[in-house]
C-alpha cells in the first residue's frame, strides 16, 4: 500500500510507466509505416496482417518487464538508499511477503500501463483484434507471464545484495529481453542459431499466447505457430521451475547479507 | 575564481568517480555488454520487418543512408546521451542518496565544476562504447566509413560530448527538486530516442513532429556525426548542425548554472537538501 501511495503522489510516475513503451511503439510505427512501406516479409514470418497491432501487444508487455523482473531489485535498492534496509530486514515480518507486496504494487501499475497502451493502440495505431478474441486465454497468458517474471524478479532481487549495482544489469537485461522475446519483431526473424535463446524467457511464451488469443483466427494466417497447449505447458513449466528457485534463493541471499552485514551497503 | 582550485576539485571528483566505477563489477560488466543488445535491437527493428535488401534499398534511395551506418551513429550518441545525462544530472541526487550532499554544499568548491567532472568522468565508459560499436559493426556488417576530414569527426565528437554534459548540468537542478531523478531521467530516454533520429532519420517523422526534433541537441549531434562519418562531410558541411549544438551548450550551461544556485540557496534556507 505504501508503494501504491508513493507512486500516485510523486509526479510523473504514472506517465513514466507508459512513456517508455509508448515511444518504443511510436518508433516501430515510424519504421514500419513511414520508412519501410513493404512489410510483406514480416507478414510471411508472423501471419499477422497488421504490423502495428502485433507490435502494440508486444510493447504493452514492456511494463511487465520492468515491474516483474526488476521491481524487486529496485525495491531493495530503494530501501538501501533510504537507509531503511537493515530495519526492514531485521523485523520478524516475512521478507518474501514484503517483497511480493512491493512487486505486486509495481505490477498493479504495469497492468494499468498495459491497458493504457492497448487503449492507445486502439485509438491511434489501428489495433485490430481478431473477430473472436479469446480474452480468458490472453488473460491467462498475461497472468502466467507475470508470475514467472516475478519469480525471475525474486532471483534478481536476491542478487541485489551481492551485486550492489543491479540497476546497471537491469539496463542491459532490458534490451536483451526486447531483442530475444519478440516484443518489437518476430523471434523468427532472428538468426536460427540464436532463436533457442528466445525460448528460455517466459516472456516469449506469454507474448505468443496473448497474440494468438487476441489475433486469431483471422489475424495469424499461413504460418505454423506453436500450439497453445505447448506454449501454456512450457510457461507453466518455467513458472514451476523459477518459483521454487526464486523464493529460497532470495531468502538465502538476504540471510547471507544479514550475516555479512551487507544489507545496507550499496 | 582560482583555476588551480577548480582543477583540484575537478581532479578529485573525476578520480573518485573512476574509482567508484571500477569498484562495482556489475557496472563494469554492464558497460562492456550494453552496446551489444542495444545495437542488435536497433538493427532488428528493421530486419524483423523487411528483408535486408529491401531495407538497404529504401534507406539508400530515400535518405542516402545505410542501415548499419545510421544505426551505429544513432546508437553511439544515444549511449553517450544516456550516460552523460545520468552521470551529470543525477550526480547531485546520488550525493543525496549517499548522505554527502549537505557536506558537499558546505564546501566552497564550485558546483558547476563538480557537475562537469561527474559528466566528463563517464566519458571513459563512453569511449569504450564508441570503440565497441564500431568494432561490432565492422565485424558483422563490414561497415565502410566515408571520412574526408578526421578533424571534422573529432570536432563533432568533442562538441557532442560537451553538449551532452551541458544537458546534464541543466537537468541536475530539476532532478534535485523533483526527488525523482531516476524516473525523470528514464522518462527522458524514450522521447529523446524517438525525436532525435537514433533509430530512423528525422526526415521520416511527420513534419509537425520534426519541429520537436529541432529543440533537442542530440538531433544535431547525430546529424553532424552521420555527415562526417558516412557522407564525407567536412567542417563547412556541418556548420548548420554545429552552430545550434554550440548554442544549446551555451544556453544549457548558463541556465543550468543559475538554476543550481537558486536550488542551492532555497535548499539551504529550508533545509531540504538531504530530504529524499
Amino acid at each position: 500500500m505504501r508503494s501504491i501511495t508513493r507512486f500516485l503522489t510523486v509526479p510523473g510516475y504514472i506517465g513514466y510507466s507508459v512513456a517508455g513503451p509508448l515511444f518504443a511503439l511510436l518508433t516501430s510505427w515510424v519504421i514500419g509505416s513511414r520508412v519501410l512501406s513493404n512489410v510483406s516479409y514480416f507478414q510471411s514470418l508472423t501471419g499477422s496482417s497488421s504490423y502495428l497491432t502485433w507490435v502494440v501487444i508486444g510493447f504493452a508487455f514492456q511494463s511487465f518487464i520492468f515491474s516483474a523482473a526488476f521491481g524487486g531489485a529496485q525495491a531493495i535498492r530503494g530501501e538501501q538508499e533510504h537507509g531503511t534496509a537493515e530495519l526492514v530486514f531485521i523485523t520478524p515480518a516475512n521478507k518474501v511477503a514484503w517483497l511480493i507486496g512491493k512487486m505486486a504494487a509495481d505490477q498493479t501499475f504495469s497492468l494499468i500501463g498495459f491497458s493504457i497502451l492497448l487503449a492507445l493502440g486502439g485509438l491511434f495505431f489501428g489495433l485490430t483484434l481478431g473477430p473472436t478474441p479469446n480474452i480468458p486465454l490472453a488473460a491467462l497468458g498475461i497472468l502466467l507471464t507475470m508470475l514467472s517474471l516475478s519469480a525471475f524478479g525474486m532471483v534478481f532481487a536476491g542478487i541485489t545484495f551481492l551485486a550492489k549495482r543491479e540497476d546497471q544489469l537491469g539496463q542491459v537485461l532490458w534490451p536483451i529481453m526486447v531483442f530475444f522475446c519478440g516484443l518489437a519483431f518476430p523471434v523468427e526473424a532472428l538468426p536460427k542459431i540464436v532463436q533457442p535463446i528466445s525460448w528460455v524467457f517466459p516472456l516469449t511464451y506469454g507474448l505468443y499466447i496473448t497474440r494468438t488469443a487476441l489475433l486469431t483466427p483471422a489475424g495469424l494466417v499461413g504460418v505454423a505457430t506453436p500450439s497453445i497447449t505447448w506454449l501454456i505447458s512450457m510457461l507453466l513449466l518455467e513458472t514451476a521451475i523459477l518459483v521454487p528457485i526464486g523464493i529460497p534463493l532470495f531468502n538465502y541471499l538476504s540471510k547471507s547479507a544479514r550475516k555479512t552485514g551487507a544489507l545496507s551497503g550499496y | 575564481m582560482s583555476l588551480g582550485k577548480e582543477w583540484r576539485t575537478f581532479n578529485a571528483v573525476f578520480r573518485r568517480n573512476l574509482r567508484l566505477f571500477t569498484s562495482y563489477s556489475t557496472w563494469l560488466i554492464a558497460t562492456i555488454i550494453w552496446p551489444i543488445p542495444l545495437l542488435a535491437m536497433n538493427i532488428y527493428q528493421y530486419l524483423g520487418v523487411a528483408s535486408s535488401r529491401s531495407v538497404s534499398t529504401t534507406l539508400s534511395q530515400n535518405y542516402g543512408l545505410t542501415l548499419s551506418g545510421m544505426i551505429i551513429v544513432g546508437t553511439v550518441v544515444y549511449l553517450l546521451y544516456n550516460r552523460l545525462l545520468w552521470s551529470t544530472g543525477n550526480s547531485l541526487q546520488t550525493e543525496r542518496w549517499m548522505g554527502t550532499i549537505d557536506v558537499l554544499f558546505l564546501t566552497p568548491a564550485s558546483r558547476l565544476t563538480m557537475l562537469l567532472a561527474n559528466g566528463l568522468s563517464s566519458l571513459v565508459e563512453g569511449a569504450w562504447w564508441i570503440v565497441a560499436i564500431f568494432l561490432l559493426n565492422w565485424f558483422i556488417f563490414g561497415i565502410q566509413l566515408t571520412v574526408t576530414s578526421w578533424p571534422a569527426v573529432a570536432i563533432t565528437l568533442v562538441s557532442t560530448m560537451i553538449a551532452l554534459v551541458a544537458v546534464g548540468v541543466f537537468f541536475a537542478s530539476f532532478f534535485i527538486l523533483s526527488r525523482a531523478a531516476d524516473q525523470m531521467a528514464s522518462s527522458l530516454q524514450a522521447p529523446i530516442r524517438f525525436f532525435s533520429g537514433v533509430a530512423f532519420p528525422v526526415a521520416a517523422l511527420p513534419q509537425a513532429l520534426q519541429f520537436v526534433s529541432l529543440v533537442i541537441p542530440v538531433t544535431f549531434a547525430i546529424s553532424a556525426l552521420r555527415a562526417t562519418l558516412l557522407s564525407g562531410g567536412g567542417i563547412v558541411d556541418i556548420l548548420n548542425q554545429l552552430l545550434p549544438l554550440y548554442l544549446f551548450t551555451a544556453v544549457f550551461l548558463f541556465v543550468g548554472y543559475f538554476l543550481l544556485r537558486i536550488v542551492e540557496k532555497r535548499a539551504k534556507k529550508d533545509g531540504s537538501l538531504y530530504q529524499m
